[in-house]
């Protein structure tokens, strides 16, 4: 397993305890995958994030990485799951405190906490439906199967979005909650009218 | 990518204007005030709301509101019989210190613009919101149709809790905006013709926002005559519900052509439902499916296409009338949840 799904598993629990309380494991996947799609504002490239993602036959993007992550991260205590959703422990609470600190993970903070407090402006279920207006994703769900992300294609579009979005915000900023609660609203329009003409 | 959508995207935002105008913690202050305004919109429905109320949070370090004798709590729970007591000529004024400390007043008016040069200021009244940022007022984009704020948007796990949800505070006062548009009149006596669409439109766009760790899609196909009008699919188990729309009461086409429903729709409806559940088996076999019948409930008495008013006794005649199922499929068949039916109330005269 590789040791930053690890992180980005406990860093998500936390930050999105703040929003929505407890999360569930398809919500950590979602999140987690924001944040690696946020790594492209700073034209980083994808494989930098450090594991992948496929999208389920339901639409949810998936990371095994982020799977075996929750897992860890329950075994080790460091989380709690009630009723399917999972919640930080006072021990996982402090295994985050001394992560976040550490150099290899400062740098993954910007991406997640720009991907959690997306929340913040947007209501969860928007969030969402700006994710899984991705063309990938959406031909996932229209035929019910498995399918891969970061295609080239689809990171073409993407890095395109992301600069247009940059130039129209003017000055630089290290907080994404800006371009990121953007460019949700203009997928999420995109999404309902590619729904309609469906 | 459309660059003028972006740009009025960009436009709208809230955020922009902020980070301009305090930088990143302004963008701090702006997480802090949206996680206290959500967490007192969890005790508090904005639509009930007797009086102004503003939200504020400093940016700048140890400046706060000087105002005597302020109520002040640690959890935005207790707010609420602070504000249950105000007037409709009464502001509430909530300073957001930190995350377990506020400060609250009851006064007669707060000047937003003066206030917003050092904090940044939501504001909302008779279900209008904004956020002031040195002193100029911009309005927050709200996606959701059924909800007075866009803080307000609940989440829901269970479907069951989501429709009962939807049925007290959206269908019953037609308070969605696509629901509204099912009605001829502002009276909400008869229905527009075929009005199931925007029935159906108006519930996905409700559970799309509410409820979590589910896909949901219109119009899937059990079979090839008939879909089913929603879908609604966990992503975490192998649970599948199965959504059917009836409408029962009257509706008008441009050309006058009446047409009357009446509880035999929602026995058909029942059947109908019975027999996708039937076919979904065959279909989807490894799946658990639950069916849902959801009936939108329009009847009046004694309406006629000339009808344009109503009575309380005519326009609440159907309010609690039950419809009585044969065969009862909920008590026959585990497959079957209890129907739902939305009784939408009209606008009377008298």
């Amino acid at each position: 397993m590789v040791a930053s799904a690890f992180f980005d598993v406990i860093a998500i629990s936390t930050k999105l305890n703040t929003f929505i309380g407890g999360c569930s494991s398809p919500e950590i996947h979602l999140f987690a995958y924001l944040a690696c799609l946020l790594t492209l504002f700073d034209r980083e490239p994808i494989s930098n994030w450090g594991y992948g993602f496929i999208v389920t036959e339901n639409g949810n993007p998936f990371g095994l990485e982020i799977e075996k992550g929750v897992n860890l991260n329950v075994s080790r205590g460091n989380l709690e799951e009630v009723d399917g959703l999972y919640t930080l422990t006072k021990r996982g609470k402090g295994e985050y405190s001394l992560l976040s600190s550490l150099g290899n993970f400062v740098r993954r903070e910007k991406y997640l906490e720009g991907s959690c407090s997306s929340l913040a402006p947007l209501p969860l279920g928007y969030v969402r439906q700006g994710i899984k207006s991705d063309e990938a994703i959406r031909s996932a769900i229209k035929l019910e199967q498995t399918n891969l992300l970061f295609t080239e294609a689809s990171l073409s579009i993407m890095y395109t979005e992301f600069a247009e979005i940059l130039d129209v915000i003017g000055s630089k900023t290290s907080n994404l909650i800006i371009p990121s609660s953007i460019w949700l609203s203009h997928r999420t329009k995109r999404g309902q009218k590619l729904d309609n003409n469906d | 990518m459309d660059i003028d959508k972006l740009q009025d995207l960009a436009q709208k935002s809230v955020l922009i204007p902020i980070f301009h105008t305090f930088g990143d913690v302004g963008i701090e202050a702006y997480k802090q005030l949206t996680i206290a305004i959500r967490r007192l919109f969890f005790h508090l429905a904005p639509e009930k709301l007797p009086c102004t109320l503003v939200i504020c949070k400093f940016t700048v370090e140890g400046i706060h509101i000087d105002k005597p004798s302020p109520a002040k709590i640690t959890d935005l729970e207790y707010a609420l019989s602070f504000i249950d007591t105000c007037t409709v000529n009464e502001v509430v004024l909530l300073e957001v210190i930190d995350e377990r400390s506020y400060q609250m007043w009851k006064i007669e008016s707060v000047n937003c613009s003066e206030l917003s040069v050092n904090a940044l200021v939501y504001r909302i009244s008779t279900e209008q919101e904004q956020f002031i940022v040195d002193g100029k007022e911009l309005e927050i984009f709200n996606p959701s149709p059924l909800f007075a704020s866009i803080f307000s948007i609940p989440t829901f796990r269970s479907l069951e809790d989501a429709l009962e949800r939807y049925k007290h505070t959206s269908a019953r006062f037609s308070r969605c905006r696509i629901l509204k548009s099912c009605w001829v009149q502002n009276e909400m006596i008869y229905y527009q013709n075929k009005p199931e669409r925007i029935m159906r439109d108006s519930l996905l766009q409700f559970l799309e926002d509410v409820l979590r760790d589910a896909e949901i899609r219109p119009e899937q196909t059990v079979d090839e005559s008939h879909p089913i009008d929603i879908k609604v699919t966990w992503l975490q188990t192998k649970r599948i519900a199965l959504i059917e729309i009836k409408w029962l009461g009257n509706s008008i086409t441009h050309e006058s052509k009446f047409t009357s429903y009446s509880q035999a729709r929602a026995l058909e409806g029942a059947k109908q439902l019975a027999d996708y559940l039937d076919l979904n088996k065959i279909r989807v076999p490894t799946h658990q499916t639950m069916g849902y019948l959801v009936v939108f409930d329009g009847r009046r008495r004694g309406v006629t296409p000339e009808t344009t008013s109503m009575s309380c006794v005519d326009g609440l005649w159907y309010e609690y009338q039950e419809v009585k199922y044969a065969p009862e499929y909920h008590y026959l068949r585990g497959d079957f949840a209890e129907p739902l039916r939305f009784f939408m109330m009209p606008i009377c005269t008298s």
